[in-house]
């Protein structure tokens, strides 16, 4: 296994140059320049000369590209042109806005989809299982700012029963439990659910697929509890496409909350991407996705961790 | 000349996708009871973080909402005449055309303990700009040949010609000072991101999207600001923010969307401000855009598309009446005005404009027509597109985001585009010079007889010469139509009903809230 895990953490350093080199292609050739969007066009054209001279942009691009990596390979991904602070900062001030969020969202998909997916599995073709599926399809087809503006109407306008907007701000950090965490409620439902749909589907297939088992069938021979069969023998097999596609999807929700992030107002890392593609502020552009990045493959190589933990047979 | 584009920070997203405004106004519901005579104060502004803070660095809108409370500038504008105030210069004189000796008030302290204001600080901004050749060079300050404090409280700036709108443009839009001893010691990006003023409220945290403002306690005007805090927020949708608000997680928004007005205004729990802006909505054609045979080239079809545009529709349908229709440059109260509506008709006249399209010999063509992310702009130009087609032209719409819209237009690779736009100074200048003037607009438009008298208008000092030189400029415009206007947006709030004191301002960036109070 530790060797395994030493291969892929080889590779992490590749993955990332291919994403960096991607991400600074993707910025230079979109057209729109960052210096006449930060100065205005009536600039003198020696405060532009002076910036691109800053931001190493009256270079060749490799030579651009080069310096970029080289400050980076040192832990300083630059200094925003628009928001006149390091990235670094940048992101220490939004990532764990984001992993909050994440984590609030996976938790809400985690505590509906397991028990969701395994009735659904055990009473196969039932009415349970019918409206666990329909329940899965909802998930699937609502799009998940359409549900944010619908959980608004109900729990917030109608109910006022939660909070809108208010995740990161001091009002709600300098408040209570309740008035810290109250706010991300509703954006984590509405981030979680495509997530609950995905990973109920999966349960209950791979519920059904580990419950039709010969071992299962010896389980029961044997007299064990129900219980102990679905909980100890069926769901920790069925567990582990599951917990690797938790763990995936995870890595995604950093990176996709932009919508929500935009309609809660939540000062998170997509919200900061997009402001900054907008504005063309290429370091903070390479240096968030470059940090999404590395959630993304540390959460795939975890994923891949965790099966040997739950499948003793498994061996890399 | 002085003119700030509206950035993408600006209104660029705010009412974007999402389904902003699928609720829309019917969510009027239970605000919460607000305590009496409460000391702070939460605004809702819209973008999705607040940009650069000092003003040696060009700012986008929302930073500058909060920059305009940290800070007092030499002069402020007195909105309901438009006249220039005295505020940290006291005087101003102009002993010979090239030479204005400024007083500055004695007296008043900088913010967080850096001292007093002085001539010294004057100096030190001026050259500063100088020095790094900021972007106020090529907006308010590029008449400058030298500046020098006489004394403690007086200031001497040289021009390099004479330069009538000194007062509201060199003393105005840049006449924000910032602290020399604050400056030096934090250097330019510390001081950037929050920097130390002079105005009733000094920054007492920054973080993400989220600034909060504390009292300044040594502020010059005894029982001002009102307020303790202020807490800004950034929220990008307009819709969120009016919910924040209705839900009392919020006290004060700006930028909401104008069809939520409707409805606003009949609730008693707020107060609606909607102002006339220093803004317009317009159509600009590159004259030099390498095609020289391009009907557009010739200004009978310009004028004929300007007699298609039933501008009054314009502010109906997409602004829901919350704007002035106009076809000339020069808003209500500024020197110059007249009226809205001087050439063309508010509803447009086809006949005329068919007229116009025949006498140029022009049957009809198609032309792409570019505009940028805002979305009230994209119905803005479908709704023109319609109109146009009545003449026989067609629109090709493209969208752009805000940064591709700049790249086509600031390299001339465009045809034509449909944007909005925010005056910065209360001088004709403002709304003149860069967009006709050979040197700098974006149109190719270049007319000697036109620059000699948007020249001739800057640099002369007798008020009366200068407004009819720029009646002058506004006719000639109108003749040619190198641009077209639509309209002057206003500028709203909304605000909590138990809320006082707030004084609206035609200028966009301008929320002052050292007069806010709960009553």
């Amino acid at each position: 296994m530790w060797s395994y895990l030493g291969r892929r953490l080889i590779q992490v350093p590749l993955v990332l140059l291919v994403v960096s080199l991607m991400t600074f292609a993707i910025t230079r050739a979109t057209p729109g320049d960052p210096v006449t969007i930060m100065l205005g066009m009536q600039t003198s054209p020696e405060a532009a000369k002076a910036m691109r001279e800053e931001f190493n942009l009256d270079r060749s691009l490799p030579e651009q590209y080069g310096l970029w990596i080289a400050k980076v390979l040192t832990g300083d991904l630059g200094r925003s042109m628009r928001l006149n602070d390091r990235v670094t900062t940048l992101i220490a001030e939004r990532l764990p806005i984001s992993l909050q969020l994440a984590s609030a969202g996976m938790l809400f998909a985690l505590l509906v989809s397991i028990p969701l997916g395994v009735i659904a599995a055990l009473r196969r073709n039932s009415w349970i299982d019918y409206l666990c599926t329909g329940y899965t399809v909802l998930g699937f087809a609502v799009p998940n700012f359409g549900l944010a503006l619908i959980l608004i109407y109900v729990f917030s306008i109608r109910l006022d029963w939660l909070p809108i907007t208010g995740i990161g701000s001091s009002e709600a950090e300098a408040g209570g439990f309740w008035k810290h965490y109250s706010p991300f409620i509703i954006p984590a439902i509405a981030l979680g659910s495509l997530q609950t749909a995905m990973l109920t589907r999966l349960l209950r297939s791979s519920m059904i697929d580990v419950l039709s088992q010969d071992y299962m069938r010896t389980a029961r021979a044997k007299g064990l509890l129900p219980a102990n069969i679905v909980i100890i023998h069926a769901l920790k097999n069925a567990m582990i496409p599951f917990v690797t596609m938790a763990a995936v999807q995870f890595g995604y929700m950093i990176g996709v909350q932009v919508t929500i992030e935009y309609i809660f107002a939540v000062p998170g890392m997509g919200s900061a991407v997009l402001n900054a593609v907008i504005n063309r502020d290429f370091p903070v552009i390479q240096g968030f996705t470059l940090v999404i990045a590395v959630f993304f493959l540390v959460m795939n190589i975890l994923a891949d961790m965790m099966y040997a933990l739950l499948d003793p047979r498994i061996r890399y | 000349m002085s003119k700030e584009f509206r950035t993408t920070g600006g209104r660029g997203i705010t009412r974007r996708g999402f389904g902003a405004g699928a609720l829309g106004t019917g969510l009027l519901l239970g605000a919460p009871a607000i305590a009496q005579g409460k000391r702070d104060l939460r605004v809702g502004t819209w973008g999705g973080e607040f940009g650069n803070l000092s003003p040696v660095i060009r700012s986008d809108i929302q930073g500058s909402l909060v920059m305009y409370n940290v800070f007092d500038g030499l002069v402020t504008i007195n909105f309901k005449d438009r006249s220039i105030m005295p505020n940290m210069a006291l005087e101003w004189t102009n002993p010979d055309p090239l030479t204005w000796r400024i007083k500055v008030r004695e007296g008043v302290k900088w913010q967080k303990g850096f001292g007093e204001f002085t001539a010294e600080d004057v100096e030190y901004t001026y050259n500063f700009h100088i020095s790094s050749k900021s972007f106020q060079m090529g907006t308010s300050l590029f008449p400058i040949a030298s500046v020098k404090a006489d004394g403690k409280y007086v200031v001497e700036v040289k021009t390099k010609m004479p330069f009538g709108a000194f007062p509201g443009i060199t003393m105005g839009y840049g006449g924000t000072i910032i602290s020399a001893k604050a400056h030096k010691e934090m250097g330019n990006d510390a001081y950037s991101a929050t920097p130390v003023g002079n105005g009733p409220f000094q920054i007492e945290s920054k973080k993400g999207t989220e600034i909060v403002l504390a009292r300044h306690p040594e502020y010059w005007r005894p029982g001002f600001p009102k307020l303790d805090r202020v807490v800004y927020r950034a929220i990008p949708d307009s819709t969120t923010r009016l919910q924040a608000l209705q839900k009392g997680e919020l006290d004060f928004v700006t930028h909401p969307d104008p069809k939520d007005m409707k409805a606003l205004r009949k609730d008693s729990r707020y107060t609606v401000k909607s102002t006339p802006g220093w803004a317009w909505d317009y159509q600009q054609f590159n004259l030099k855009s390498g095609k020289p045979d391009a009907p557009f080239h010739n200004k009978l079809v310009r004028q004929a598309i300007s007699y298609a545009i039933d501008r009054e529709a314009i502010v109906n349908e997409i602004y829901y009446g919350e704007a002035i229709a106009t076809d000339n440059q020069i808003p209500a109260g500024y020197m110059g005005h007249r009226q809205p509506m001087l050439k063309y008709p508010k509803n447009g006249d086809l006949k005329k404009a068919k007229e116009l399209m025949a006498q140029a010999g022009v049957k009809g063509y198609e032309v792409e027509v570019i505009t940028s992310d805002k979305d009230w702009l994209r119905k803005e130009l479908e709704l023109v597109a319609a109109m146009v087609s009545q003449i026989g032209i067609t629109y090709k719409i493209k969208n752009m985001d805000m940064g591709g819209f700049n790249s086509l237009w600031l390299n001339k690779k465009f045809d034509q585009h449909l944007e909005d736009i925010t005056l910065v100074a209360p001088d004709p200048d403002a709304t003149s010079w860069w967009f006709l003037h050979g040197q700098g607009n974006a149109s190719g438009y270049n007319v000697p007889a036109m620059d000699a008298m948007l020249d001739g208008a800057r640099s002369e000092l007798d008020p009366a010469k200068r407004e009819a030189l720029y009646h002058k400029i506004v006719d000639r415009t109108l003749e040619e139509c190198p641009i077209i206007y639509h309209c002057n947006t206003n500028n709203i709030q909304i605000y909590n009903s138990k809320i006082q004191g707030f004084e609206p301002a035609p200028q966009e960036y301008t929320e002052k809230l050292d007069t806010v109070f709960w009553s």
